[in-house]
């Protein structure tokens, strides 16, 4: 049983609820479980990480693991755009970082949902996240594929676009 | 208190005390002057005497100014400093720090326990406690660092933590380097840090500020 469908919200659950909009994200909408707080610390380990503070980029490689509360982003590399200025407001001397771009193998987790792709950017201030490069997106026995999937992280609200495939395991109880 | 009347044999042995030195000095100047022709050249030194001199000459305070490659100055200040002669290959110093002066005003700064600087190639190894500040504002702690001053590159073999911008970072190594150190275009002021041997890093954003005092 396969439906294609160009640019749906994809719905995996049979009785297709239009993904909540309001800002707590449905129980059932099929990112619900992708929202949380995108102001909690990140921590990210690698193999490497160089820091080009003629640039500002910060290129963690090998084996890199960003994670945020239950969040998890790997992949091969992950490029950090950080501004050298104190965030204000904040007594940390921490730059602030703008966006995250990860490439190579890209698995993003959130307990129950994951999703792979070729790259990956997480605008961390908006906290939305955006999968690129052929996107496969897995909630226990169901899968969409499409060509890319944006997440805000905040509302929990997301869109996968491109080619876009479900497949339902029939049968199954959702 | 009144001072006791000085006996005359007292006053005798002061003015002794003062005048036999200050005749000394007088005959053995005029040793100097009397033989000028025949005398050659300063005070010598054997080789043992330059050995125990080298030892025992301890410099306080001191402190070392140079140029980088790039022309940059910088300057190595010591509680004290030992020169293993006095053409010192080699300067043991204790409670030392470096300072590299970048153009815009910014600055490297090195600071550690111990150290030995080799002066002829503006080499420095530091050792206990040693604590780096990259321009950018990082500040590292490791154990053990090398420092070729003139090429600006730092390297920390062993388990780094430092925070910057990036918020702290652990790491199994640590290494400053400067992209002209390597022949790119001389980027003055800007080094790379390179973190290796297992990074981790944790980054705490800015808690969400309120949208509406959101410029």
């Amino acid at each position: 049983q396969q439906t294609t469908g160009g640019g749906a919200a994809a719905g995996p659950a049979p009785a297709a609820q239009p993904a909540e909009t309001t800002g707590l994200g449905g129980a059932n909408s099929p990112f619900g479980s992708f929202k949380h707080d995108s102001t909690l610390p990140i921590e990210i380990t690698s193999e490497s990480l160089s820091v080009n503070q003629a640039t500002k980029v910060a290129t963690f490689q090998g084996e890199v693991v960003a994670g945020q509360g239950t969040m998890r982003l790997t992949a091969q590399q992950m490029e950090i755009f950080y501004d050298g200025t104190p965030q204000s407001g904040t007594s940390s001397d921490t730059g602030s970082i703008r966006l995250m771009r990860a490439t190579g193998d890209v698995f993003l987790s959130n307990g129950s949902e994951a999703a792979k792709g070729k790259s990956a950017e997480y605008d961390v201030a908006k906290g939305v996240i955006t999968l690129g490069g052929g996107v496969v997106l897995t909630q226990g026995d169901n899968a969409i594929s499409g060509e890319s999937l944006w997440i805000d992280l905040n509302s929990g609200v997301g869109e996968i676009k491109g080619r876009v495939k479900t497949v339902f395991q029939p049968g199954s109880n959702n | 208190m009144a001072r006791r009347r000085l006996g005359r044999y007292s006053r005798t042995v002061r003015f002794l005390r003062i005048g036999l030195p200050l005749l000394a000095i007088a005959m053995m100047s005029s040793v100097f002057l009397i033989q000028e022709d025949d005398f050659v050249g300063g005070i010598e030194f054997s080789a043992s005497d330059i050995q125990a001199l080298g030892e025992g000459l301890r410099l306080t305070n001191p402190n070392f100014s140079g140029t980088t490659d790039a022309g940059e100055p910088y300057m190595v200040r010591a509680e004290w400093a030992q020169p293993d002669s006095p053409n010192p290959s080699k300067i043991t110093l204790h409670d030392l720090t470096a300072q590299i002066d970048l153009d815009g005003g910014r600055k490297v700064t090195l600071a550690a326990q111990d150290g030995v600087m080799r002066p002829d190639d503006q080499h420095v190894t530091l050792t206990g406690a040693v604590e780096m500040t990259t321009s950018d504002g990082y500040v590292a702690r490791t154990e053990l660092a090398e420092a070729d001053i003139s090429k600006r590159l730092v390297t920390a073999p062993g388990k780094v933590s430092a925070s910057g911008p990036l918020g702290s970072i652990e790491a199994g190594s640590m290494h400053i380097t400067r992209p002209d150190a390597d022949g790119e275009a001389p980027a003055s002021g800007n080094e790379m840090v390179l973190f290796g041997n297992g990074v981790r890093v944790v980054y705490r954003p800015a808690q969400q500020k309120a949208p509406s005092d959101k410029e």
